[in-house]
């Protein structure tokens, strides 16, 4: 009876059993089911993303690359990354980030942000190219497990088309200030300029007559010499500012620099100390230039003065190298980017040197490394208005210590040089009896112009109002055989007054005069039949021999 | 009765007899299923027993292996209990619902319906 009770617990633990045994399987069957089918969605999930990540590093145009956090070895990385580098896939594969930068304590640095902030970013890194050319970035790095591994993902921005960008940005608005700050200046120096010379002529004028009415071995015409001399120099001045400001017209023919630059040196040569050796080199075949002998007389002696006074003590070499040259000038300081060939004059010395700091105010006027009373600091304003006004720029190579170089940059002149060399013959002063009308709106002017004038013989009528001076004219008819008139004057310019006294007498000879000749164009003058111009401040003999000149031709 | 994780909500709801699962459940082993277990355990000892309880997964993301092994225990423990239907509420955005379900129907061959929207 046990044995069979035992039997039918035995048979219902046994199907209980199987039951469970059952279950157990079901539940590893959901089970295996269940990983199978996530193992295949997550392996479908690294495919796809492997996929993407391949097609992104190939698509991006950004370089990046993935290295070990912990030893830097560089795992992988796309195209852009190993070619900014200039290596080979392989080859920047052996590369260790470390390997990448020029100064490794950058690298220290790097590696402390990291791990201080987790991640890096916009950290600015001078990186090393494989030919060990510098690469300026910035620097975005990512902790991530690359291959089950623990690494960083950096991406590289490239900051050198951007620096090259400011920097040129930054050339163009210096071009531009420098720009503003010389025709500013220009504009200033211009208008003192004509108030000098209205100031000098009245000088001139009473120094003249004074020297004229004294007898020649009175004791005062020492001191008169003495004080004409020194408003020669006050008039030589103002002459070089009105230079620089470009306001004084010079006549542009096509001159021959080379023979211009030959007949300069020679004379420099005999200027200069014998501790100090002057070359020159002129490439044989040079075009023709469009400029004035004169002024490129004055470029050549006012940089060999400054080389000059740069090896006052030590000695040296002023090279003079003439050469032309085939050149884009757009990103080069005070830059004139037409026309791209150039002859290029170039003075270089041995000496001193030029500080960094003041080479954007050298061509400023008055700026002056001179002690007083050495220098005016006009020399390389000059220079610099000069080379403006022919259509040409000038740069400055210097370093403290090593010297100086002034490449003065000549546009190429269109036309042939036929070496005319225009220079004023002075002649011996005739005066007359003849009627002028002279016209000034300045009375201290007028008074002195009248007297020189008068010491020469002449009758002078005076005006001080343009408009009277015409209607006088009018009213008169023939009675003024000439007339002198300054142009700058309120009411009425002298040119206008000029063209209305030709209307009612075509023949009279007229001589304009002004102290600022900025807009005065020879051709102009001659197109409204004003036949004589002076400019302020002029001597007696200039003068006279203008009037005299006028009423020959008149006459004749 | 709630049992909540950083990634898991369970929350079963007695006026309609409904557990709610929603999130990640990637718990370890069945240590880490203790907490839900002991929730099955306590709407399954309710007195008088729901006949029809509802077991919605609509929102659950994913389950790992020994979540699927704790749903088992408790599908096998409703069953021997008798007299109660299961309707497990599936969404068919979440694939592994579709395949692992239908396998744990299995365990209860009478009153497991699955429900997919």
């Amino acid at each position: 009876m046990e044995h069979t009770q035992s039997k039918e617990e035995l048979i219902k633990e046994n199907s209980a059993l199987k039951n469970e045994l059952n279950d157990l399987k079901l539940i590893i069957e959901a089970v295996t089911g269940h990983s199978d089918g996530i193992e295949s969605e997550l392996l479908e999930k690294i495919h796809a993303g492997e996929k993407l990540f391949q097609v992104m590093s190939k698509t991006i145009p950004v370089p990046f690359f993935i290295s070990l956090k912990d030893s830097g070895k560089i795992l992988f990385s796309n195209k852009h990354a190993y070619q900014i580098f200039g290596y080979s896939a392989e080859v920047f594969l052996t590369k260790e980030m470390l390997d990448l930068y020029s100064d490794p304590k950058e690298f220290q640095t790097f590696i402390t942000v990291l791990s201080q902030y987790g991640q890096v970013d916009n950290f600015e890194a001078t990186l090393k190219k494989s030919d060990n050319s510098l690469l300026i970035v910035y620097l975005f790095s990512q902790p991530i497990v690359f291959k089950e591994q623990a690494c960083l993902l950096t991406v590289i921005y490239d900051l050198t088309e951007r620096i090259k960008a400011e920097e040129e940005k930054s050339a163009l608005e210096n071009q531009l200030r420098q720009t503003q700050k010389m025709e500013a200046i220009g504009t200033m120096a211009g208008g003192i300029s004509h108030d000098l010379n209205n100031i000098l002529a009245i000088i001139f004028g009473n120094i003249e007559l004074s020297m004229m009415i004294l007898p020649e071995d009175n004791e005062v015409q020492k001191l008169l010499t003495c004080a004409l001399s020194a408003a020669k120099r006050a008039k030589e001045m103002v002459k070089q500012i009105l230079d620089f400001c470009r306001q004084k017209e010079h006549e542009r023919i096509p001159v021959k620099i080379k023979q211009v630059v030959s007949e300069a040196v020679g004379m420099i040569k005999e200027l200069m100390p014998s501790t100090i050796q002057i070359k020159l080199e002129i490439e044989p075949q040079l075009s023709t230039i469009q400029g004035d002998p004169t002024q490129i007389h004055q470029i050549l002696m006012n940089l060999c003065s400054n080389s000059a006074y740069a090896m006052r003590d030590t000695g040296g070499v002023i090279e003079i190298i003439l050469k032309e040259v085939h050149k884009n000038l757009a990103t080069t300081r005070i830059a004139n980017p037409k026309p791209v060939s150039y002859v290029v004059l170039t003075v270089k010395d041995t000496g001193c040197g030029i500080e960094k700091t003041i080479m954007d105010r050298i061509f400023d006027p008055f700026f002056t490394t001179k002690p007083v009373g050495k220098g005016t600091g006009l020399g390389l304003s000059v220079v610099y208005g000069i080379i403006k006004s022919f259509g040409g720029t000038i740069t400055v190579e210097s370093e403290l210590g090593k010297g100086a170089a002034f490449h003065c940059y000549f546009p190429l002149s269109s036309k042939t040089s036929d070496s005319a060399d225009p220079t004023d013959i002075q002649k011996k002063v005739n005066g007359g009896k003849e009627k002028i009308l002279l016209v000034d709106d300045e009375e201290d002017v007028l008074l002195i112009f009248k007297s020189m004038i008068e010491s020469l013989g002449y009758e002078v009528i005076t005006h001080s109002n343009s408009l009277q001076a015409l209607q006088m004219v009018q009213k008169s008819k023939n009675d003024v055989d000439l007339v002198v008139t300054d142009n700058m004057m309120p009411n009425m310019m002298g040119t206008t007054l000029a063209e209305k006294i030709l209307a009612i007498r075509p023949n009279m000879p007229i001589i304009l005069c002004t102290g600022l000749d900025i807009q005065i164009n020879k051709d102009h003058l001659s197109s409204i039949g004003i036949k004589g111009f002076i400019n302020k401040p002029y001597s007696l003999q200039q003068l006279a021999f203008l009037i005299r000149k006028l009423l020959d031709e008149r006459n004749r | 009765m709630q049992v909540q994780g950083d990634k898991y909500t369970i929350v079963y709801h007695s006026e309609t007899a409904t557990v709610r699962c929603d999130g990640m459940l990637d718990l370890r082993g069945k240590d880490g299923y203790t907490e839900i277990s002991e929730l099955f355990t306590k709407v399954l000892d309710q007195i008088p027993l729901p006949k029809k309880i509802i077991l919605d997964i609509r929102d659950l993301e994913f389950l790992n292996s020994s979540g699927i092994t704790t749903l088992g225990g408790f599908i096998i423990r409703l069953r021997n209990k008798g007299g109660i239907q299961l309707l497990i509420q599936c969404a068919n955005k979440h694939s592994w619902q579709l395949r692992s379900m239908k396998g744990l129907q299995k365990l209860m061959s009478e009153g497991l319906e699955l429900n997919f929207e």
